[in-house]
């Protein structure tokens, strides 16, 4: 397992150089291209949770309607939710499963950034024992871009910022409006929560990652667009919606 | 429905923060390359966030120093002269310590973690950095005399021979500077970033770089008399005994080479990378590997003679001093061995970080 591991961390970090040798040298560049390649491999993972959430999203006044109806026996409420899934050829738990298969993808991205990015000696040995020899004369990677040196954190926190900010985004959109308050309540605190923890993590971590953060969320954005629209961008309209099928 | 897909994906969401956090590397702070240097019967280790000096015969302690513990740990091997030592370390400054107390006398601020380690000569000690300068200061004082500024991180300790500093830069080039003004007098394009100390002796400048490869060039003009091409990274500091370079590579060798023309004598295989460059007493070539071994090869023909398993990886060069051979693993742990059958003498204790 480790050794499966290690082959397919060795062949990002090796892509991320190949890709730097042929973008002009340009770490951004790459990362952003990676980070495009990935998510389009990883599609076919993440499209049928974002589907399914969207069914689900439509799902909403019939499922109030049961939720009411059955407001007094659980087991009954339960039990119709569940009719109503097999009917429309959902499986509620079927929608963490792709995420669940991208965790090591997204892992093992973020490790070969890291290790590309290496800017202390022991990062630099363990980046000698994976780059391949071809592209050994690449390293260090010409770690400046902008202000930014993508080795260290960004000082002036522009891209924490816009880490957090496309994050919302993203989540916000992907995440539909709900009528249930203990689950808007839990959903509108993980949309403030998740977006600032990441936002944290950035102001501390290499700047190189802050820049894969953004650039994956700015295309989980357009993905989420052309399967939900807005989301649960437009909470006023989603709402009207939701009432409408009331 | 909300309630059976939301709280998945909340556990799923803060397992990717936690190990984002904590696992996958980037967040890690930096760990040490501890540095090892022997003068007057002392042991100076470089550990960690702290110094220390250990008396040579007994390992017992002296003194210690103590860096900017949060900013990061050293990475250099400290250099000692007239009294003082000097040692750079990941927080950005170069320290100056009375060699006897280990009070500091002065320090400097670099604009980047110094990972090289100092070279002092005539009154002169020059820092070199990752914010790419070498910075020639006035060894008593620390006033500044000139700087010169490189394309890229400088990791390799400079290099003084007569009146001139050879410095290698992570910007692929070797530099051949003016040891009194700072003026460049050549440099040399390598094929691959050169993080390794160059050797100088009998007129050729003897250096690895990332490009697999061991260079040697005309000390005086930088021309390139031969190359020879190892399996993986050079990063350890060639060793010239007579008319033999020994170099260590990150593809688990160690090579005896020719002086004159960069052929191969022997090769000696480790389990893992040897980074730390060799040393040298009565016969005996002394090799760490990151495979935790500290390897006693015959000089000529490279047949093991002993080993000495250390606790785990050692990436510091061992230093030799009146038989016997001082090794630091990557634990901070000092280890005193006699050179010539490796009985082990003394050990310091872990190094608390």
């Amino acid at each position: 397992m480790a050794q499966l591991w290690n082959l397919l961390l060795q062949g990002m970090v090796n892509s991320l150089l190949f890709l730097y040798d042929v973008l002009a040298h340009n770490f951004v560049l790459s990362i952003a291209v990676f980070t495009v390649l990935v998510r389009l491999i990883t599609l076919p993972l993440t499209l049928p949770a974002q589907r399914s959430a969207k069914v689900q999203q439509e799902l909403q006044p019939e499922i109030e309607k049961i939720r009411k109806k059955y407001a007094k026996d659980k087991e009954k409420q339960s039990q119709e939710m569940m009719n109503l899934y097999r009917e429309k050829g959902i499986n509620p738990a079927m929608g963490c499963l792709p995420m669940l298969l991208q965790l090591p993808i997204m892992f093992a991205f973020y490790q070969a950034i890291i290790k590309a990015l290496a800017n202390t000696p022991l990062q630099m040995i363990s980046l000698g024992k994976s780059a391949s020899p071809g592209l050994s004369h690449l390293v260090p990677l010409g770690s400046r871009f902008l202000w930014l040196d993508l080795g260290y954190p960004d000082p002036t926190f522009v891209l924490p910022i816009l880490v957090v900010v496309t994050t919302w985004i993203q989540q916000k959109m992907a995440t539909p409006p709900s009528t249930d308050p203990q689950a808007a309540s839990m959903t509108q605190s993980m949309n403030i929560t998740m977006p600032l923890m990441f936002g944290f993590i950035t102001m501390s971590l290499a700047s190189g990652l802050a820049v894969y953060f953004v650039v994956s969320n700015l295309i989980g954005v357009v993905i989420q667009y052309f399967i939900t629209g807005w989301g649960g961008l437009l909470p006023q309209k989603d709402e009207k919606k939701v009432k409408k099928g009331k | 429905m909300r309630k059976i897909t939301t709280g998945p994906k909340v556990v799923l969401w803060l397992s990717i923060i936690a190990a984002l956090l904590t696992g996958c590397g980037g967040a890690a702070p930096p760990t040490s390359w501890p540095g090892l240097a022997v003068a007057e019967d002392v042991v100076y280790l470089a550990a960690g966030a702290k110094v220390h000096a250990l008396d040579a015969e007994t390992g017992n302690p002296k003194w210690e120093f103590a860096g900017e513990e949060k900013k990061g740990p050293f990475y250099a091997t400290p250099a000692v002269e007239e009294g003082l030592v000097f040692v750079g370390s990941n927080d950005h400054n170069l320290y100056t310590l009375d060699a006897v107390t280990g009070n500091q006398r002065w320090s400097f601020t670099t604009k980047k973690p110094i990972i090289a380690g100092p070279a002092v000569a005539s009154d002169t000690l020059y820092v070199a950095s990752a914010d790419f300068k070498v910075y020639a200061l006035e060894a008593a004082t620390g006033v500044g005399r000139w700087e010169f500024t490189t394309g890229n991180w400088i990791w390799a300790t400079p290099l003084v021979a007569d009146d001139k500093v050879y410095v290698g830069s992570m910007d692929h080039k070797m530099y051949c500077l003016d040891a009194q003004s700072g003026q460049l007098i050549w440099e040399f394009k390598a094929g691959g970033a050169i993080a390794a100390t160059p050797t100088l002796a009998g007129g050729l400048l003897y250096f690895g770089a990332f490009d697999s490869k061991v260079y040697a060039l005309d000390a005086a003009t930088g021309e390139k008399r031969w190359e020879f091409q190892a399996g993986g990274w050079v990063w350890s500091q060639p060793l010239v005994v007579n008319d033999t370079v020994y170099v260590g590579s990150m593809d688990k060798r160690v090579y005896a080479l020719d002086a004159a023309s960069g052929q191969k004598k022997w090769e000696f295989a480790t389990n893992d990378a040897v980074l730390a460059g060799p040393a040298f007493a009565d016969g005996l070539l002394y090799v760490a590997s990151e495979d935790k071994n500290l390897y006693a090869l015959d000089a000529a023909t490279g047949q093991k003679r002993w080993s000495f398993a250390a606790q785990t990886s050692i990436f510091t060069p061992p230093v030799v001093a009146n038989g016997v051979v001082y090794i630091c693993s990557q634990d901070g742990r000092v280890y005193a061995l006699d050179a010539s059958n490796g009985n082990q003498r003394w050990a310091f204790p872990r190094t608390e970080q």
